[in-house]
């Protein structure tokens, strides 16, 4: 035990002695394990909302398809596919897209009688089957563009442009924005006439099936008795996020995986290319009495020391910069150049597999990079290094 | 002068402690945030109620709003020939079997 003590009592002596490079090495270190770091948080905490948010939904949506186009879907179809056997509410949705002309930004408008009072991302009243026009729930892109607030009455143009005035009764908070960002949630009769779809049709069907384990079955009954119809599962909305995460992450990942290998290039170049002072005070270590096995423990010492300090402080610094301050270096990215920047805040989630990760990509090449040339150092005659 | 390397190993101890301590603490204050999970659930009813199939990570078009139920014609909709949106769409991948009727 006193041997470990000693050992890393000189370590420490030997870091101070080379504090100013032992410094840059850990801040250059940091900072590629910060990249790395906050791209895997970025797309896990992502991952993680999409996949709760999109377990409330129903099963099974239906959208009508021709010639590769969507169309709006007859409303007569409901009543047929309320038949089929499994299925427990169909809902006919009408939502759409409002270029503003006034700000160049594409809102979604969507068509609701039910917005629930008292949820945590919405202030104001919500939408009643009682109120039929005139009233809309905003998201923060439209107030923040048009400067306006609860009680206002904002204009929007129809698809005839006749100007329709709506009162703003209540808005989702921005603690909500990765889902209501560029939301107008309008009465059904009020998004039918500012989006031109008729009372007959809607934009699309949604479909809740009572058993999970009928939903091929409903699926492959629907396909075969509509034709011209694009029937998408609830587990491919799912498994689109979890992939469109997977790829975009990747991206990133890749590049930063090169960044990583080229600073571990530059670690085993250093160490394996062991300057003359570095050979020599090897060189000493064994002409005093070291065993290699002590060269070996003071390397691993070293090594250990630098990389932890250099991990941790990367990861610290990775999830301060994700979740804290919303991820500024990474989001542009994402969310692109439009008009309705969706600001969204990162739920901080971090799960233990992706630490380990970065501790195993980290730490154990930097690990081999110092100790296995200072080992092919430390087996060489002690004469022979000083002289070299 | 030299330093004792006891005092350099302690700080450097210490310096750990701390980091790993400091990480730990920003992991587990998140777990017990109740205001996160609340959130998550408001999310959620409202995605029901809605009816929403998308998360607003993209406004620029169409097809990178509602990624998960597109319009399958949609990047090329806007303008004949306009160029694709950027760089939203040279970041999105479109859902599987996006090419047919069916998926």
């Amino acid at each position: 035990m006193s041997r470990w003590i000693n050992i890393l009592g000189f370590t420490t002596l030997l870091l101070k002695r080379y504090w100013r490079s032992t410094l840059s090495l850990i801040i250059v270190y940091s900072i590629i394990v910060f990249a790395f770091a906050s791209v895997l948080m970025f797309i896990q905490s992502l991952s993680y909302e999409a996949g709760i948010v999109l377990r409330s939904l129903p099963e099974v949506w239906v959208q009508r398809v021709i010639g590769g186009r969507l169309l709006p879907i007859d409303n007569d179809l409901t009543a047929g596919l309320a038949k089929i056997r499994g299925v427990s509410c169909v809902h006919q949705r009408v939502w759409g897209y409002y270029f503003d002309e006034g700000t160049g930004g594409v809102f979604t408008i969507v068509g609701s009688d039910s917005i629930p009072d008292g949820l945590t991302i919405f202030a104001g009243k919500g939408l009643t089957s009682f109120d039929t026009a005139g009233v809309a729930v905003c998201g923060t892109g439209y107030l923040e563009l048009h400067g306006v607030s609860i009680g206002s009455d904002i204009i929007l143009t129809d698809t005839e442009r006749h100007l329709r005035t709506l009162r703003i009764t209540g808005v989702f908070t921005s603690s909500s924005d990765l889902i209501t960002r560029d939301l107008i949630v309008v009465p059904y009769g009020e998004a039918r006439r500012l989006l031109g779809i008729g009372n007959t049709s809607s934009t699309d069907i949604s479909i809740d099936v009572t058993n999970p384990d009928e939903v091929e079955t409903v699926v492959r009954k629907i396909s075969q008795r509509i034709p011209n119809v694009r029937v998408v599962t609830r587990e491919q909305l799912i498994s689109t996020y979890q992939s469109l995460f997977g790829y975009r992450g990747s991206l990133f990942l890749f590049g930063l995986m090169i960044s990583l290998l080229a600073f571990m290039i530059l670690a085993w170049q250093k160490a394996s290319g062991l300057s003359s002072k570095e050979q020599r005070e090897i060189g000493i270590q064994k002409a005093v009495g070291w065993s290699i096995p002590d060269i070996m423990i003071q390397k691993f010492c070293e090594g250990t020391i630098i990389s932890f300090n250099a991990t941790l402080l990367g990861l610290i610094a990775a999830y301060c910069h994700v979740f804290f301050f919303g991820a500024p270096l990474l989001k542009p990215f994402l969310v692109g150049w439009s008009v309705v920047y969706p600001d969204f805040h990162l739920l901080s989630h971090l799960e233990l597999s992706s630490i380990v990760l970065v501790f195993f990509l980290s730490v154990i090449p930097y690990l081999a990079a110092t100790v296995i040339p200072s080992w092919k150092a430390a087996i060489s005659d002690p004469s022979e290094i000083m002289h070299a | 002068m030299t330093t004792h390397p006891s005092k350099i190993g302690t700080v450097i101890i210490l310096l750990f402690i701390v980091e790993v301590a400091l990480f730990a603490g920003l992991l587990f204050h998140d777990r017990f945030r109740t205001a996160q999970a609340q959130r998550l659930q408001d999310e959620a009813d409202v995605m029901q109620e809605l009816r929403l199939t998308d998360l607003c990570l993209a406004t620029e078009s169409r097809h990178t709003r509602n990624i998960a139920l597109p319009d399958l014609m949609a990047p090329f909709q806007d303008v004949p020939g306009y160029y694709d949106h950027f760089p939203s769409s040279t970041f999105l991948k479109p859902p599987k079997g996006i090419g047919g009727f069916s998926r």
